[in-house]
């Protein structure tokens, strides 16, 4: 397997505040890779990272087999690359902007395809891109971003300020014009449905830790709810493996666990409720139970079982 | 590549020097007496435009004081301009994107902006000089060894831009400490303009001042983070 992302211990502090800690990213070619964290969790410091816009206090990133720091033109030609909210010049016409980019890659650019979408989206050339609404600007730029043909595509937060039409069919976009075989999407997004929908892989970054690197779906679902019923008050949740949270509500005690089995299983049925019941959780509750447990424990997920197993225990209870 | 990025810095500093020539060729066209009218409606604008055009040009009168006033505001605006606007609108993700190396992104800023600086304030200079280097359009006699002082304060405003282009790369706590550079540059571009030995010490000072402040602008953006 290449890769098309890797990087090594990947570290940055800004002052005494680690923003990212020790990250290894993994990114296989040819994947489209959900890059998911809570604000503040250090996605967008890691892409720039990536990027080179921001130095690393620490380690190393490698794009396409090259090393960052020695990155030649050609190779950052095949990188393309969305920055939060878009940016391009305002003062330009969409048909400025264009030319614009294209004279950076003489050898790479495929006009076809950028008027192909701008023609979709009903864009026109003269239209100053100051003028063009928030999800104009996003199709534009997605335009201008794969019109090199890039092999590698870092989007961060492309839908942030979209509308539901806007976002709906700038992800049509990148469904159908954007993946083609071989061409590596890494994007960061608050939005779940959008990462269900596009991404193969997903990573969360919990506190600049990479918590979880696997599949979308192996993470829905291995992340549960599990619900215990008591006659009374519920006991105290003595924890086990892969716990993320636990709370009471009422008589009721809920759990909130990756990869329940049977040690999982024992554990609860120890506790000899009423009844209980555990039911796989959709991709959004799943990131919002597992982003919201006790942090510096949560349970890491790779493509194997989780690797650590919690420590979490009664006194790491959420509220209800 | 770099003829596109020339072109898309010439765009973006037209409004800073489109109305900086304007006030140097309004000020020519006083000292010479070809827009005396319009000069007299803007004399509130520049304290030079007020009072009677001197008899010997570049010797007498405010001249180079104006060339300064004018030429050091143009630097300041555009070197900020180019550095700090950039980041605070965040295109400067996309610029610095672009395949290029970030000293040859950063050269070409600059050297569009030392060069466009330098040609709008060797205009009135220029100007001025062909007036006044023509017969019978003023009383004073003329040579053009009479520029010397106008043109020592021309050579030294690039270096008032790449302060302020410093201050506006450079990321600081607060916007006083940000002024650092563009306040150091007052010292070397002061001694540079007025010591009496320009060739042996106003210049060497110059070339120095100059050439550390490129290497720290250079420096300053291949670190800072975006």
């Amino acid at each position: 397997m290449t890769l098309a992302i890797a990087t090594d211990r990947l570290t940055k502090d800004y002052g005494a505040r680690r923003v990212v800690d020790g990250l290894n990213l993994r990114v296989p070619t040819g994947c489209v890779y959900g890059f998911l964290g809570r604000n503040g969790a250090g996605k967008s410091t890691t892409i720039k990272m990536l990027l080179g816009m921001v130095r690393p206090t620490f380690g190393r990133v490698e794009l396409l087999g090259h090393d960052l720091a020695a990155l030649p033109p050609s190779v950052r030609e095949r990188i393309a690359y969305l920055a939060e909210g878009q940016p391009l010049y305002g003062w330009m016409t969409v048909a400025e902007a264009s030319r614009f980019a294209r004279a950076f890659h003489p050898g790479r650019w495929d006009g076809r395809k950028l008027d192909q979408i701008l023609d979709h989206f009903e864009i026109p050339g003269r239209a100053k891109v100051r003028r063009l609404s928030n999800g104009q600007r996003a199709n534009v730029a997605l335009a201008l971003a794969i019109a090199p043909d890039p092999d590698l595509l870092i989007l961060d937060d492309p839908t942030l300020g979209l509308d539901t039409v806007a976002r709906h069919d700038f992800l049509l976009s990148l469904i159908h014009l954007v993946q083609r075989e071989g061409r590596t999407i890494l994007f960061s997004s608050h939005i779940l449905a959008d990462v269900e929908r596009v991404a193969d892989r997903i990573g969360v970054l919990v506190d600049g830790v990479l918590r979880v690197d696997c599949p979308t779906d192996r993470f829905k679902e291995a992340v549960s709810r599990v619900v215990l019923e008591f006659p009374g008050k519920p006991p105290a949740f003595p924890g086990c493996a892969g716990l993320v949270q636990a709370w009471e509500v009422g008589r009721r005690l809920e759990l909130v666990v990756v990869d329940f089995g049977d040690d999982q299983r024992r554990v609860v049925e120890s506790l000899a409720p009423l009844s209980w019941d555990a039911a796989s959780m959709s991709l959004e509750d799943a990131f919002v139970a597992y982003t919201r447990g006790p942090r510096r424990s949560l349970p890491v997920f790779d493509d194997g079982p989780p690797e650590a197993p919690s420590t979490a225990t009664s006194a790491d209870r959420g509220a209800a | 590549m770099v003829p596109t990025l020339v072109r898309k810095e010439l765009r973006e500093t037209l409004a800073f020097v489109a109305p900086a020539l304007a006030l140097y060729l309004v000020y020519v066209g006083h000292l010479t007496g070809m827009a005396r009218p319009l000069a007299r409606a803007l004399a509130g604008l520049l304290p030079g435009l007020s009072g009677m055009p001197p008899d010997l040009p570049f010797i007498q009168g405010d001249f180079n004081s104006t060339l300064l006033y004018i030429g050091a505001a143009l630097g300041i605006a555009l070197g900020f301009r180019q550095s700090a606007w950039e980041p605070s609108q965040r295109t400067a993700l996309y610029l610095l994107h672009l395949p290029l190396p970030r000293r040859t992104i950063v050269l070409t800023k600059l050297l569009t902006g030392v060069g466009l600086l330098l040609a709008c304030t060797l205009t009135p200079i220029g100007l001025y000089g062909l007036w006044a280097a023509t017969p019978r359009t003023h009383p004073g006699p003329f040579e053009w060894s009479m520029t010397g002082d106008a043109l020592r304060v021309w050579a030294v405003l690039p270096l008032v831009y790449l302060g302020a282009f410093a201050s506006g790369l450079r990321p600081a706590r607060w916007f006083g400490s940000r002024l650092l550079p563009l306040a150091a540059v007052a010292l070397p571009a002061t001694a540079a303009a007025v010591v009496p030995w320009w060739w042996s010490v106003g210049l060497p000072i110059l070339a120095l001042a100059t050439a550390a402040l490129t290497v720290f602008i250079l420096r300053e953006a291949e670190t800072r983070d975006y």
